[in-house]
């Protein structure tokens, strides 16, 4: 496939080995997207749309890691290219929300036009399946209550989303534990197994992986559909306790976007083929069987949705100041 | 006079190189450390705590190395002390080979300083005028300098970079430097 | 139900045209993408993962999982061929392979090279197959102090990597750390050293720093000593695969390294990272060799080329039986196993013994493949060395170029290929050993995030590394090693004496 359309091209190529560029029409060699984290399951997330969006366009769309500073580093890379439609930015909602909220980066939401919005992840709080310390989630936090800053957990780096959100929740029920941070949250999972850890934070890639050998107290979603990724565990709000943020603020979600300057008939070209990407069937498949939620929401839709979660994450940014003052 | 020279570069290289790292991290932990709230507390908050162990090991291995530098400097008297430590010359280019009869060493060391600048000046240059055209440019030129007649050199030189922009452009699905005047290599 | 019952259901998935020919294909691809300079097993799975999409599992695993085991020995024929270190891990490689080459015998060189990948590869499949399970378990019980207390011990071999210049090396292990460092703190969020600079923010890459390093500083030196247009003397090569013998022969050597690198791999988080250095670092301690290391030893090509594919086998243990990946490679090939629907994890064993049998066939016959092909192409390979310098020279630094560009499409990783191009040339005037600023910057982020984790972990303070018996027996042997380390010379026949027990 890949490789016989790059020979193919290749040999053609042999012949007139120099062209200039703009003479063909969008797009006549390879678009980057720039990924924010290292390779792993998230990362085979973004492979499968851009291969299908490279077939609607009949170019590759290599998916190029960049990991550093919780997404930053990918941020600045594509900014840095031209506004041609040739780098995409894999925008999740850590360097496009809230970098800019923390003060580490100097853009907003509005310096970019939207193409589609990808996938959701949600997530949970989970334990070894046979702590018989915390049956549910109101016994790890009364655990916590009666020992505070003993309980141990991870949430990948420290300042991330899933702290956020968890942050949100301890702060509310007025308990706290000790943060030990790690570069991507997966590897916390062997520590979590090995004993290290009372709890964690995943999400549904290192849950579904690991599923036979945790156990999930609590998932940090208010939305019924979530529930089912999960298998059923309860939510945040079944025992009571306000999650405090709604819809897709509790979550981790990555909208594909190009620079704000780029032509419009490019835009259109990208978004057209984006679209027809997600519409189909098996790559829908292979998404939710890694257990991503295609969000399947449109350009228009951009400013309403992630503006909304923009608002709500401040607080949570709030909860984790809260939570690191108590470390 | 030759033995001064070593001793003058061993010295230079452990001041430059090692103490100067370890005295440019130091400035960086008391300004740019500081500022962030980095340079103290414990281990969640303090990112300054291995730095400063790496610095102090740098600074004291640094002195005993001047230290030893100097000492071997004074006991020698035999040829060339320090410059034939059998383990370390392991590393180098051609073990046992004895100079080229053919071409004088200043002339070779000319040849490798101009390299040296066209390299800088092809990855300066690569994302400027894009792949094919820098690539071109620097590998003729290099050929050239190294002793290749024009003719060979701008057809190998061509051959060359198409072949590796084939193979990295559109196998390998990198997307070369296409530089600001838009020359692109297709894929 | 037995293993022998689930590798006789594999055999099935596996023993299919599709399935062998793509094993095929995977290792031939990953033997070329690790060959090229900067691109690795890694890059070649994130590669030819679209493609695996569309196939059926045990072809796709097969593809991916022979890239990954053909990715992993390639770096090292660049290496020998050309002081150019495909991957971090060829590094250790080059010490011996290199001066090998250079004295000839780029052609025994390459054929030991890859018969010890091979023969590694086939022992960390075995301990894969058998011993999976068991050895998870263990690997669970490795926190932050144990990987730590390892980490400390690997940076012990830089000693002996650097024997005859111990302060030498320890400076330029020291600087290594501290490049380690910078970059975004995980821990703190505090950016350091980074200077403004965004490119900084994840630090140094890592390939582009061994790069320059070895190779560019390599090429300059190569014009300095002359001979641009002599045709060079190379070793005769016909294809016989007679260096299988020449390898069995360092068995216990081939056996030491091999444990080494299944365990080390077996670790997730300290990969096959750590394996290939502290094999060399063993092997030499304990080498009795016609010619000493770091000058052409074969014994160090056997020691690093066989840990670092044993460590292919290691790493897949974790990943298949704990679902958690032992490194970036790993991440990806789970990744690609729950594309195709199947969980990894003690279910899988139970759930699908046909898949996972179908897994360890194809990781044995990549394996093989790796061999025959790696023989078959050894003289493909070592005509390069029959180019006049006046032309290998620029084509070199050519083919460094787009191999660091390919990295991250980042000019910005070229200027930092030339700076430490500059840098090793002027450490390499003066005798500095370049090895352990690599060992330096693999092991510097492993040292400190496990130590300040254990310190996070800890209710009492640095005791944790003792409390727990695994890290308390690690650092029992890295205290005893740093003594040795400092005895004076004349205690050296007692410490070989020590060295061989």
């Amino acid at each position: 496939m890949t490789l016989f359309r790059s020979i193919t091209k290749g040999l053609a190529v042999l012949a007139v080995s120099v062209t200039a560029s703009g003479a063909t029409e969008f797009p006549d060699r390879n678009i980057e997207n720039i990924y924010p984290w290292g390779p792993g399951t998230t990362m085979a997330i973004s492979q499968i749309i851009a291969d299908a969006m490279g077939n609607e366009l009949d170019v590759s769309i290599p998916v190029v890691s960049t990991p550093g500073a919780s997404g930053v580093k990918a941020f600045k890379t594509a900014l840095e290219k031209p506004a041609d439609g040739y780098t995409i930015f894999d925008g999740y909602v850590a360097p496009l929300v809230l970098a800019p909220l923390l003060g580490n980066a100097d853009w907003s939401y509005k310096d970019f036009t939207p193409l589609y919005s990808a996938t959701s992840n949600s997530f949970a709080i989970i334990v070894r399946p046979d702590d018989n310390r915390f049956p549910d989630l109101p016994a790890l936090f009364d655990y916590m209550r009666a020992n505070p800053g003993k309980a141990r957990y991870s949430t990948g780096a420290v300042n991330n989303l899933p702290h956020m959100v968890l942050a949100k929740v301890l702060q509310t029920a007025d308990v706290y534990g000790t943060v030990i941070p790690f570069d991507e949250s997966e590897q916390a999972m062997k520590d979590l197994r090995g004993g290290v850890f009372d709890f964690i934070i995943t999400n549904p890639g290192t849950y579904k992986a690991n599923k036979d050998n945790v156990r999930v107290l609590a998932v940090l979603s208010e939305l019924e559909e979530v529930v089912a990724i999960y298998d059923g565990a309860p939510r945040v709000q079944d025992y009571g306790y306000d999650l405090g943020m709604s819809g897709l603020s509790p979550m981790g979600w990555n909208w594909w976007l190009v620079r704000k300057d780029t032509p419009a008939d490019v835009v259109e070209t990208l978004r057209t083929a984006m679209a027809a990407a997600l519409a189909r069937d098996d790559v829908q498949e292979k998404l939710l069987n890694l257990g991503y939620v295609p969000t399947n929401y449109g350009p228009d839709q951009y400013d309403e949705i992630v503006g909304a979660v923009g608002a709500e994450l401040q607080s949570g940014i709030d909860a984790i100041e809260w939570v690191m003052s108590k470390q | 006079m030759i033995k001064n020279k070593r001793v003058i570069g061993e010295i230079a290289v452990v001041a430059l190189i090692f103490l100067g790292v370890a005295g440019g991290a130091l400035q960086q932990i008391a300004t740019s450390f500081a500022a962030q709230n980095a340079s103290s507390g414990g281990p969640l908050k303090n990112a300054a705590m291995f730095p400063q162990l790496l610095i102090a090991i740098l600074v004291v291995l640094g002195c005993v190395q001047i230290g030893m530098s100097i000492r071997t400097h004074r006991l020698s008297n035999g040829p060339a002390t320090g410059e034939t430590r059998p383990d370390a010359r392991s590393e180098s280019a051609v073990p046992g080979e004895p100079p080229d009869p053919a071409e004088p060493r200043a002339v070779l060391h000319r040849k490798a300083i101009i390299c040296l600048v066209i390299f800088a000046a092809y990855l300066g240059g690569v994302g400027i005028l894009g792949y094919p055209v820098a690539t071109f440019t620097m590998l003729f030129a290099m050929f050239f300098v190294l002793g290749t007649s024009p003719l060979v050199a701008s057809i190998v030189a061509f051959l060359a970079m198409v072949t590796v922009g084939i193979v990295f452009g559109m196998l390998l699905n990198v997307v070369l430097p296409i530089g600001i005047i838009g020359i692109s290599f297709p894929s | 139900m037995s293993i022998f019952d689930t590798l006789i259901a594999g055999s099935g998935l596996f023993f299919t045209p599709l399935a062998i020919l793509l094993t095929l294909v995977g290792c031939l691809a990953g033997l070329i993408i690790g060959v090229l300079p900067g691109l690795g097993p890694l890059m070649g799975i994130v590669l030819m993962m679209p493609v695996a999409f569309y196939l059926p599992p045990i072809p796709a695993m097969g593809m991916l999982i022979a890239i990954f085991v053909g990715g992993s020995c390639g770096g090292a024929i660049s290496a020998i061929v050309l002081r150019i270190p495909g991957t971090p891990l060829a590094a250790a490689t080059l010490l011996d392979g290199y001066p090998m080459a250079q004295r000839g015998r780029a052609g025994d060189a390459i054929g030991l090279a890859v018969s010890s990948s091979a023969l590694g590869g086939i022992f960390g499949g075995i301990v894969l197959i058998f011993f999976a399970p068991v050895l998870a378990g263990f690997a669970l019980r490795f926190a932050p102090p144990e990987y730590f207390a390892l980490a400390l011990l690997g940076l012990i071999c830089i000693a002996v990597v650097s024997q005859e210049s111990t302060i030498k090396g320890f400076l330029t292990g020291a600087l290594g750390l501290l490049l380690a460092t910078i970059g975004t703190d995980s821990f703190s969020q505090a950016n350091r050293f980074t200077f403004g600079q965004y490119q900084l923010l994840n630090g140094f890459h890592i390939v582009a720093v061994v790069v320059g390093l070895f190779a560019l500083s390599e090429m300059f030196l190569q014009v300095q000593s002359g001979r641009l247009d002599q045709k060079p003397k190379v070793q005769k090569i016909t294809v016989s695969f007679k260096s299988l013998f020449m390898a069995l022969r360092h068995k216990t050597n081939l056996l030491r390294s091999s444990i080494i690198g299944t365990f080390f791999g077996a670790l997730p988080g300290a990969g096959g990272v750590m394996s290939s250095f502290t094999a060399y670092a063993v092997a030499k301690a304990n080498g009795k060799s016609d010619v000493p290391y770091g000058q052409g030893a074969e014994g160090g090509v056997v020691a690093t080329e066989s840990a670092n594919n044993a460590a292919c086998g290691g790493t897949l243990i974790p990943t298949l039986a704990l679902a958690i990946p032992g490194d970036a490679s790993s991440a990806v090939l789970m990744g690609a196993l729950l594309l195709l629907g199947f969980f990894p994890g003690p279910d899988l064993f139970e759930r699908n013994p046909d898949v996972v049998g179908g897994i360890f066939i194809a990781y044995i016959f990549a394996n093989i493949f790796l061999f025959i092909l790696g023989i078959l192409l050894t003289p493909v390979f070592v005509s390069v060395l029959k180019l006049k310098k006046k032309f290998l020279i620029p084509l070199v630094l050519h083919l460094c170029v787009v191999g660091v560009f390919a990295l991250q499409s980042s000019v910005f990783d070229l200027w930092v290929m030339f700076g430490f191009g500059v840098l090793g040339y002027v450490l390499r005037k003066f005798d500095y050993p370049l090895a352990p600023i690599v060992i330096g910057l693999i092991l510097g982020p492993i040292a400190e995030s496990n130590f300040r984790r254990s310190l996070l972990m800890s209710d009492d303070g640095a005791m944790v590394f003792f409390d727990r018996p695994v890290s308390a027996l690690i650092m029992v042997v890295n205290v005893l090693l740093i003594i040795l380390v400092l005895l004076p010379d004349k205690w050296r026949v007692w410490k070989t004496r020590v060295a061989d027990i």
